[in-house]
């Protein structure tokens, strides 16, 4: 069954056919929420939530065919929202790496790595979220305002700040190797 | 291939490299279980509230507004401009000026506008509901006003609000509209009733209808449609069902009334008396390089203590967090914002973040003291208490 015809189905309450619609989407939700939140608990929060608000308003949803940007939009929501809620509990809470892939890294990839990954934690959530959509998802730039519920330009800043900061991430951590390279 | 194709290329393997392949399963199984428990919302009118990024935590919508926009954007309290210049031009006139260096006459803090009663009546005023409040959709007023919230409000697309004129007999068509239900004579609450045995999952406030009676109490009617696909589990509720389908009427009176029914041709944006200017402040936690416009760089406001503007009022349903204090707000007129939107406006402040705020929202930083300054001016409705405290129906 296609997915325009779960969305049908499920808006009118088919609690089978969203099972299937949740089941569908769930692992590209709560991918997207780690990169953004960078804390798996988080991620599993703000995935369930989610799905629980996609059931509940799904008869609000006019257009089937708008039902993953609709989605992207409350997982946005959902992300921001557990991101504060944290901050509320925790106000220094410390980003925690999350999936570290064992094999295939060259040392200089592995240095890329941890620059963005340090650059990355640096980064609000708002502007984690700006990079994730464009660069992990691939969506298009009005996509992500959409998703992210705010102007064009604005999306377009969050991403040009974001992408400056890591690069300069970056940058300082070529500087930094060259230079321990050369007195050594 | 550029230094940008190699840097995106890193970046975006990196992502990938990050991205968990698959959810646990507990992600979906706990989500499920918990929809299993939950109803779905019935359509637009029971949901109108709940679809912006930050709407879900606040009750009041003026507050909401004020803090969704600042915790959107990720500031914290600060400095709070003080008094607001005048002018006679209404506020939503865009200026095409830019801002100039001299700061508008301020109003002393004792002009205070007081809110001066309309010489309309009310003929009715319909309210949508969700998990944020209650919100405006029209109003009618029994000198022929019709002042309409666009519907796409609750997909945070709606246009500002419309104005337009009823005459006489257009008005008599819409309380006959009213009476024909035979349930808009009393005030009555229709909230669903389990069937036996069943339990409800629902929350939250229905949609609201208040009905003007000449020389009696307005009449306010209240229901929550339960939405019942599948599970039988509340009992009929042919009132609601009726309610439900006069608010779809009362809410597109463009589409059914003739006309005839109609004293102007077309609807104009509306112009209130009053807004409520609310303004919140946070401190700016990253680069002061993405703080927005500067605020010295803006005539108004003139940036000062964060106890000079207005009242404090709580957050209500909002956790305070440390650093910030509470939104503040005044009651000013049309006449005093103009000055202070259109240099907000000229030096490129504005956020159109929100578009289910049906206000005018802006964003100042000070770099000086890595503080930003939200503001926004919320419309206040006719017959509305003109004060900060009253639930705003926007």
């Amino acid at each position: 069954m296609v997915q325009r015809e779960l969305v049908e189905l499920a808006r009118n309450g088919d609690r089978d056919a969203f099972s299937a619609l949740a089941a569908s989407v769930v692992d590209r939700l709560y991918a997207t929420a780690v990169l953004i939140l960078r804390d798996h608990s988080m991620a599993d929060d703000a995935t369930q939530e989610t799905i629980v608000r996609a059931w509940r308003d799904l008869p609000s949803l006019r257009d089937p065919d708008r039902f993953d940007a609709w989605l992207r939009r409350l997982l946005v929501n959902a992300c921001h929202e557990e991101g504060r809620r944290e901050r509320r509990r925790r106000p220094e809470m410390t980003l925690l790496p999350i999936h570290e892939p064992s094999v295939g890294d060259s040392s200089g990839a592995l240095a890329d790595r941890d620059a963005l990954e340090r650059g990355f934690r640096r980064l609000s959530s708002d502007h984690r979220a700006a990079v994730v959509l464009h660069h992990y998802l691939g969506l298009s730039m009005p996509e992500v305002a959409d998703a992210t519920g705010v102007a064009l330009g604005t999306a377009k800043s969050r991403l040009h700040h974001a992408t400056r900061a890591l690069r300069a991430a970056l940058e300082a951590d070529a500087r930094g190797g060259m230079t321990t390279g050369g007195t050594a | 291939m550029t230094r940008n194709d190699d840097f995106e290329r890193t970046l975006e393997s990196w992502l990938r490299r990050q991205a968990p392949p698959q959810a646990p399963d507990r992600v979906l199984e706990a989500a499920l279980q918990r929809a299993d428990s939950e109803s779905q919302r019935r359509g637009w009118l029971h949901r109108l509230a709940g679809g912006t990024p930050m709407t879900i935590m606040i009750r009041v919508a003026a507050v909401a507004a004020v803090l969704a926009i600042a915790a959107f954007i990720g500031f914290q309290f600060s400095n709070l401009p003080d008094n607001i210049g005048a002018s006679p031009t209404p506020l939503p006139s865009p200026s095409a000026e830019p801002a100039t260096s001299s700061a508008p006459s301020v109003a002393p803090e004792s002009s205070e506008p007081s809110a001066e009663p309309s010489a309309a009546a009310l003929v009715l005023r319909l309210l949508g509901a969700g998990e944020a409040g209650r919100v405006h959709l029209v109003t009618i007023l029994d000198d022929g006003r019709v002042i309409t919230t666009d519907r796409g409000i609750s997909e945070g697309e709606s246009e500002p609000p419309v104005e337009r004129r009823l005459t006489a007999e257009g008005i008599q068509l819409v309380r006959d509209e009213m009476a024909a239900t035979d349930l808009t004579d009393a005030s009555a609450t229709y909230d669903p009733v389990a069937n036996p045995g069943e339990e409800l999952g629902f929350g939250g406030a229905g949609p609201s209808l208040e009905v003007g009676q000449p020389g009696a109490e307005t009449v306010v009617i209240t229901w929550y449609l339960f939405a019942d696909t599948e599970q039988d589990l509340a009992a009929p509720q042919p009132e609601a069902e009726v309610l439900d389908a006069l608010a779809a009427r009362l809410s597109t009176l463009e589409e059914w009334l003739p006309a005839s029914a109609w004293a102007d041709a077309a609807g104009m944006p509306y112009e209130p008396e009053h807004y409520r200017a609310w303004i919140y402040s946070q401190q700016w936690e990253g680069s002061v390089d993405d703080l927005p416009v500067e605020a010295a760089t803006v005539s108004w406001p003139p940036v000062q203590g964060s106890d000079a503007f207005g009242d404090a009022v709580d957050a209500v349903a909002q956790e305070p967090i440390e650093g910030d204090g509470p939104p503040r707000c005044r009651v000013v007129t049309a006449a005093e914002a103009v000055p202070v939107v259109e240099a907000l406006e000229a030096a490129g402040a504005e956020l159109d973040v929100f578009s289910t705020f049906p206000g005018r929202a802006f964003a100042l930083g000070s770099r000086g003291t890595g503080r930003l300054v939200t503001i926004t001016f919320e419309p206040i409705l006719p017959l509305a208490e003109a004060d900060c405290g009253a639930e705003a129906t926007f």
